[in-house]
């Protein structure tokens, strides 16, 4: 077994910092949703509230580390252009390199990059925006989060439209990268 | 009993248009993180519409225009931020008005970078 620098680079991007988010979502919520005063004691919320706290910033750094990562570093691999002497009109070997002029080079994958890449690279730059603000309100709201309902209320919303932000950019990597893998 | 006055005190606070001092920081970081995508959305236009911007996004040969859309917007978020928070600590929308207003932001921002809509709105402008 081998992998390549890209490959290590990418695995990073969408398996380590992109996936931690995606699957710390689901303790996140569930974290925001329970903290009320009729279901956990004083000392529960206490000790909920920190967990909240430490967990909203791992999540919001997770995010902006995955934008950053497959922005500057795995996205100029996917972008790069081949050299004169390989042919762009057609599904080489030598083209698989170049996975933005791979996909470009057949009718079939052509959407792959049109619709799939020209969406995710773009829309995934709202989630840490989001979940930003959602890590912010934790830390101001504190405690009250376990009276305010319009407080949870409004963290959940936010917490729940990054995470769908970012389902979507990750479907469309995960699918990118099966047609056409940063090799 | 203690507790039910809290709450009762908190109600009161509220139906009088009180704005905590945690809803003023949400509030900021709220609407900034929707004036950040917003911006994104029509940066995403812009270079479509425009080569020229389309030239000066590209801070990065390699990352291409993306580098300076991605850069402006998060600039706008930045900026937007501190003036909120600032501005917020003297006069503050309800909690629930900067929700409505940030999700306003978020549907421009996202409906500026899906892609049929923005090449849709790019080849309207300027066909070729």
């Amino acid at each position: 077994m081998h992998l390549t620098d890209r490959e290590l680079w990418t695995l990073i991007h969408g398996m380590g910092f992109g996936a931690l988010y995606l699957l710390a979502f689901a303790g996140g919520i569930a974290g925001l949703y329970s903290l009320r005063t009729k279901l956990v004691t004083v000392e529960g919320i206490a000790d909920r509230v920190s967990r909240l706290r430490w967990g909203s910033v791992v999540m919001a750094a997770a995010v902006w580390l995955t934008v950053i990562v497959g922005t500057f570093i795995v996205y100029p691999w996917y972008r790069a252009t081949p050299p004169e002497t390989v042919d762009t009109k057609a599904q080489s070997a030598e083209l698989m390199d170049y996975p933005r002029y791979w996909l470009l080079a057949s009718e079939e994958t052509a959407e792959y990059h049109h619709f799939g890449m020209e969406w995710k690279e773009h829309v995934a730059w709202i989630t840490p925006f989001l979940a930003t603000a959602v890590a912010v309100g934790v830390f101001a709201y504190g405690k009250e989060l376990s009276t305010d309902r319009r407080a949870r209320f409004v963290l959940m919303g936010l917490f729940i439209l990054s995470f769908a932000l970012s389902g979507v950019a990750g479907l469309f990597g995960a699918l990118i990268t099966k047609a056409a893998p940063i090799i | 009993m203690a507790t039910q006055s809290v709450t009762a005190d908190k109600a009161v606070e509220k139906a009088a248009g009180y704005v905590s001092a945690a809803d003023r920081v949400m509030n900021a970081a709220m609407i900034a993180s929707g004036i950040g995508s917003a911006v994104l959305g029509l940066m995403v236009v812009g270079a479509e519409v425009n080569t020229g911007l389309k030239a000066f996004l590209t801070w990065d040969k390699g990352v291409g225009p993306l580098a300076g859309k991605v850069g402006i917007a998060i600039i706008a978020y930045v900026i937007s931020w501190v003036a909120l928070h600032v501005t917020f600590q003297k006069q503050s929308p309800k909690l629930m008005t900067a929700l409505w207003i940030t999700v306003g932001l978020l549907i421009v921002g996202v409906a500026l970078t899906f892609p049929p809509i923005y090449m849709g709105i790019a080849s309207a402008i300027a066909p070729h």
